[in-house]
């Protein structure tokens, strides 16, 4: 065993440690609730379900083995901890294609192996780390100009996540713009080429490329016109997109948390804000010195994109989608710190480390959870009768049916309008939800009430009106609001 | 038009007072990254000992002032 394979072996079980453990040991948050029982469903539901929600349906098809593991929530999450594993032996490609000398290549192989955002996305029951495979997986295609993997990996990426057509798009842009400049036939003979010449490789493949590329765009369009005849239509006629407030703060703090430390504490978000700040026109200065224009444009160029867009049209800035560019930067660092001197490089490490440190702190002492204790580790601790459970609104039925599937739930339907974010019908009909109305509710219950940033004044006095009258059996405050369990013996 | 809840207004609040810390840390950073660009232009344009060691100590220096900076801000935000 040479010493390179010895070192990339070692970062690979160490990547593979830090992403196991803890990985089951809270439960399965709003998000990842809505993932299991997505990828639970018989297909055409799955694809119905699907079509009322903001995401492709690719994860969801691909984690369903997953998510029929009978050791939950782990088993769900073990399939965003293979695609963690595999991005990095794809990533260690990428920079051997890069051309980097190999301290660098192992430097960001071992920073892309113990990132927070890494740890915490690799261990995500979403598609974000199946996302940031299938744009590596495109971009080692395209480094190898191997034009048909390109084409299935960049459809993968946009089956994935609306998102991955930013990096698409700039992967066709940088990739064909590259082949453009590469030598033409021009060397070939006057008198023409033989019957059978078939250029170097060396040669232009503009045509190939641009096939590859157009390729996922068109194959991609009967989803987009599903979207557009159906999810966006259904979403409007709810309550409509929830991301609603966009500040320049607000966005760079969210950049902050993409692309060093997910948590959202106040421990960690000044060193992350202070590093993104430094570090980020740090390298995209060094990637335009060394000529990196892809890896510059794939590390920022979605964020501007989306920014721009936010600005002019409506707020879409979902700071989760730009997950790909985390490891773009991280190879853009090893890259910087292996061509630094030692003053500057201890400068990096004195404001990485912390950093990091705080991070791994708050992971710790949360128990891996970071914001996904968010309103749900009740759900698995409450020792509850074997009575219906019902929901006043669609968020809470989502987890306790992931979380505790041995209770019946039902969502009780009120005149108040929807809420920002909540499901569509469509989406709520594939699920299996069962609607009561108020003159249906049986004798004995549990009511599971919640107040947030997105409800409505009138649910608000809904929940009031039906707490009326019942014993409270729990409650808990949230970051921003409450949500309590009460019972109701008799009607 | 959908009356929000309190805790809508509470987090508008809440991201009011983040856009100002987030917007006062990066124009700390800014500042201070001038000013090595500055020192380390001038050091170019004007070689001396003095301001070779400046461009050395810097980095440090400011590395201090940011961990300075993230303390001051875990305690007040």
């Amino acid at each position: 065993m040479t010493r390179r394979t010895f070192y990339v072996l070692l970062i690979g079980m160490v990547a593979a440690i830090l992403r196991l453990w803890y990985l089951g040991d809270t439960l399965l948050w709003y998000d990842e609730s809505f993932s299991l029982l997505v990828s639970r469903l018989p297909f055409d539901q799955l694809i119905a379900a699907t079509l009322g929600d903001v995401h492709p349906p690719l994860y969801y098809l691909l984690a369903w083995p997953f998510a029929l593991l009978p050791w939950q929530p782990a088993g769900l999450r073990l399939f965003s901890v293979l695609c963690s594993l595999a991005s990095l032996y794809v990533l260690w490609c990428i920079t051997g294609r890069l051309g980097m000398r190999e301290p660098a290549r192992l430097l960001a192989l071992a920073l892309v192996a113990i990132w927070p955002v890494e740890l915490y996305y690799a261990q995500e029951a979403r598609m974000y780390a199946l996302m940031q495979l299938c744009v590596l997986l495109a971009w080692l295609s395209a480094l190898e100009r191997r034009w048909w993997l390109v084409g299935v990996w960049c459809t993968c990426a946009l089956y994935t996540h609306n998102f991955s057509g930013f990096y698409v798009a700039i992967l066709a842009a940088c990739v064909s713009l590259a082949e453009v400049l590469r030598p033409n036939n021009f060397f070939v003979p006057p008198a023409g080429p033989e019957p059978g010449w078939t250029p170097p490789p060396h040669f232009c493949q503009i045509r190939r490329c641009l096939l590859a590329f157009a390729a996922p765009f068109v194959l991609f369009a009967p989803w987009l016109v599903a979207v557009w005849t159906v999810q966006v239509p259904g979403i409007s006629a709810g309550g409509g997109y929830w991301l609603d407030y966009m500040t320049l703060g607000s966005a760079l703090l969210n950049t902050a948390n993409i692309l060093v430390t997910p948590q959202g504490t106040n421990i960690t978000d000044p060193l992350s804000v202070i590093l993104m700040a430094v570090g980020v026109p740090v390298l995209l200065w060094h990637a335009l010195k060394t000529k990196r224009y892809t890896m510059a444009l794939l590390a920022i160029g979605p964020m501007l994109a989306v920014a721009l867009i936010s600005v002019l049209w409506r707020p879409v800035y979902l700071n989760r989608g730009f997950f790909p560019s985390v490891p773009v930067f991280l190879v853009l660092l090893a890259d910087w710190f292996a061509a630094q001197r030692w003053p500057r490089r201890a400068f990096a490490i004195g404001l990485i480390a912390p950093a990091l440190l705080s991070a791994y702190l708050v992971w710790i002492s949360t128990g891996a959870s970071g914001i996904r204790t968010m309103s749900v580790d009740y759900a698995g601790g409450l020792a509850l009768d074997p009575l219906p459970v019902v929901h006043m609104d669609d968020s809470t039925v989502v987890i306790w049916m992931a979380n505790r599937p041995e209770l019946e739930h039902y969502l009780l339907r009120s005149d108040c309008p929807e809420e920002p974010g909540s499901l569509t019908e469509r989406t709520r009909r594939a699920l299996g939800f069962r609607n009561l109305t108020a003159d249906q509710l049986p004798d004995s219950y549990y009511l599971v009430a919640v107040a947030n940033i997105f409800s409505s004044q009138c649910m608000l006095d809904r929940n009031d009106e039906m707490e009326q009258g019942s014993e409270q059996v729990f409650s808990t405050g949230l970051l921003f609001g409450e949500l309590g369990v009460f019972q109701h013996a008799t009607r | 038009m959908i009356e929000p809840s309190p805790y809508y207004y509470q987090v508008l609040d809440y991201w009011r007072t983040q856009d100002a810390a987030v917007i006062a840390v990066i124009r700390v950073v800014l500042l201070v990254a001038l000013g090595y660009v500055g020192l380390v232009a001038g050091q170019r344009k004007l070689p001396s000992r003095a301001l070779a060691l400046a461009a050395r100590i810097y980095p440090y220096a400011s590395m201090v002032c940011y961990l300075g900076l993230a303390v001051y801000l875990w305690s007040t935000l």
